[in-house]
């Protein structure tokens, strides 16, 4: 047999084995979607620990709660469990080859429009979609998008952002570089903190509301629109404040924090009768008061 | 009563009160009189500084005594002397040789861990600065009050915790070095963020150093530090979560 042949012969035999590899990997790229149902009576409460993919949670008018699971390769390896109306999600974690792209395991639950949530993640983006109850949020670099959601929200990110459109009730958020845009919030009680992030505030200020929101750098944007009411304290150590409201001296003659020595800039009064308390802080980022369009 | 037995007592039943014979030995013994006036001020601080959002996560302490043990620096149970030297190192090595706390935890070395978790609320309540003539009068027990404000801010180059930023690098770096490399987002994150509070906590001290008068300066640095130790909490928390999985 001479060279010619043997490679022939190579190919005839590798062809084969290189079929079924490609077969193989073909049924391991497959990826199943799981579904789950767990009924429910009264309000749920559903805690979801997934470390990377997505999570979206909407409400329906069921009793129940739906989790449909997908992984990026394979079958979804999660442990579901219910205990009355408390519903346990965790992703068992898949093993891969070193350097490989860790699976991911996506999720889609919906929920009872009453159910409180608990979400832990590390990277995965999380979304909630008209959810009326408590909940909370842990993640490393996830961002969050709520909308329409309604109570007691807690945010505690290191590097995640988050979207609030159309949000009530309270929020308490934290993060170190992730940005917060509330947008058209109905909420009474905002405590927003960001390190380097921006923050954006584009609502209604609710009567007896306070708002604190503070950052290092960065810029925080607070939108008033002319039938609002709220004193304001903004005060940027080594940054600007900029302001168009027809700000008047504090009308409840609060006291003014001694802020004003050295490079700080300041602002203090009211915006109408001062119902709403808001209070801006930054280190050395913009604060912005701006009228809304 | 003797010194060794007051150490003893104060060790197993800190929060409780003196017993008869202890409160005779404090009128004759200046030492122990000076270190049961530090205990009793620094369990008032946390007690008052417990109340703000300063509480470490639960499992906090846990894993921090885990890794000092497996560290050697501190031990469940062990011998008195075995037990005092160690705990003199832990107490070294957290908060530096040269500072007011070393010098207290020096004092008393039989506390253990009861201590070491009230250092925990110290190192906290120190960056407070909140209660700063409390930290000062603690140093130095003989030293007038602190009232006025240059006093206090004057308070903030000598006894702020040295090295207590590097340490907190030093943990970060093996909590972080312990995160499984499947797990890049974690890691870049963390890394990001921290270089990011480093960053804040560098301009911070600056600020306060240029205004040491100034309360503002002292709460964004105070702010700073609690970023950080926050960032060391979660990348404990997320570092075990993955060692579990």
């Amino acid at each position: 047999m001479n060279v010619r042949n043997i490679r022939l012969a190579g190919m005839s035999t590798g062809i084969p084995i290189a079929a079924v590899l490609l077969l193989a990997s073909l049924a391991s790229a497959q990826t199943r979607r799981v579904e789950r149902h767990f009924t429910v009576d009264g309000n749920p409460v559903v805690t979801v620990q997934n470390s990377t993919g997505r999570i979206q949670v909407r409400a329906w008018d069921k009793h129940e709660v739906m989790i449909s699971a997908q992984a990026s390769a394979g079958n979804p390896d999660f442990a579901s469990e219910q205990a009355g109306n408390r519903i346990e999600i965790v992703t068992r974690p898949m093993a891969t080859r070193p350097g490989a792209e860790p699976v991911k395991t996506e999720y889609e639950i919906t929920v009872p429009a009453d159910t409180q949530l608990q979400v832990r993640t590390d990277s995965g983006n999380v979304t909630v979609d008209s959810v009326h109850g408590d909940m909370s949020f842990d993640t490393v670099a996830g961002d969050l998008a709520l909308q329409d959601v309604d109570g007691y929200m807690m945010i505690k990110s290191i590097g995640g952002s988050l979207v609030c459109t159309r949000c009530s009730g309270r929020l308490d958020a934290t993060s170190i570089s992730g940005n917060f845009q509330l947008v058209q919030p109905v909420m009474d009680n905002v405590r927003v903190q960001t390190s380097s992030g921006n923050i954006l505030f584009d609502g209604g200020f609710q009567a007896s509301g306070i708002y604190v929101l503070k950052n290092y750098s960065g810029t925080i944007e607070v939108r008033f629109s002319k039938d609002d009411s709220f004193d304001v304290s903004a005060t940027s150590f080594y940054g600007n404040v900029v302001n168009q409201a027809p700000i008047t001296p504090d009308k409840h003659k609060m006291r003014t924090p001694q802020y004003n020595t050295g490079m700080a800039k300041s602002l203090f009064g009211s915006i109408g009768d001062g119902r709403a308390k808001v209070e801006l802080s930054s280190f050395s980022g913009t604060i912005k008061i701006l009228k809304r369009d | 009563m003797q010194c060794i037995q007051f150490e003893q007592m104060i060790e197993h039943e800190a929060d409780g009160p003196l017993s008869s014979s202890a409160t005779l030995h404090l009128d004759t013994c200046a030492s122990c009189r000076r270190l049961w006036s530090d205990i009793s001020a620094i369990r008032i601080a946390g007690q008052e500084w417990g109340t703000e959002e300063i509480a470490p996560p639960a499992g906090l302490w846990t894993r921090l005594q885990a890794q000092m043990e497996s560290e050697g620096l501190i031990v469940s149970r062990a011998h008195p002397n075995q037990l005092a030297a160690q705990n003199r190192l832990a107490a070294q090595n957290w908060f530096g040789s040269n500072n007011w706390f070393a010098e207290w935890f020096n004092s008393a070395p039989r506390l253990g861990l009861a201590a070491a978790s009230l250092s925990l609320v110290i190192v906290a309540a120190t960056l407070g600065f909140s209660n700063w003539s409390l930290i000062s009068n603690i140093s130095n027990p003989s030293a007038p009050p602190q009232n006025s404000t240059n006093e206090t801010a004057s308070a903030f180059s000598t006894d702020l915790p040295a090295g207590l930023n590097a340490r907190l690098d030093v943990d970060l770096k093996r909590v972080m070095a312990s995160i499984p490399a499947q797990e890049p987002l974690v890691a870049s994150s963390l890394q990001k963020n921290l270089a990011i509070v480093d960053n804040i906590i560098s301009l911070c001290e600056k600020s306060v150093r240029e205004q040491p008068n100034n309360p503002a300066a002292r709460d964004y640095l105070y702010g700073a530090y609690k970023q950080k130790a926050d960032l060391l909490a979660t990348a404990m928390d997320r570092s075990s979560t993955l060692e579990d999985q």
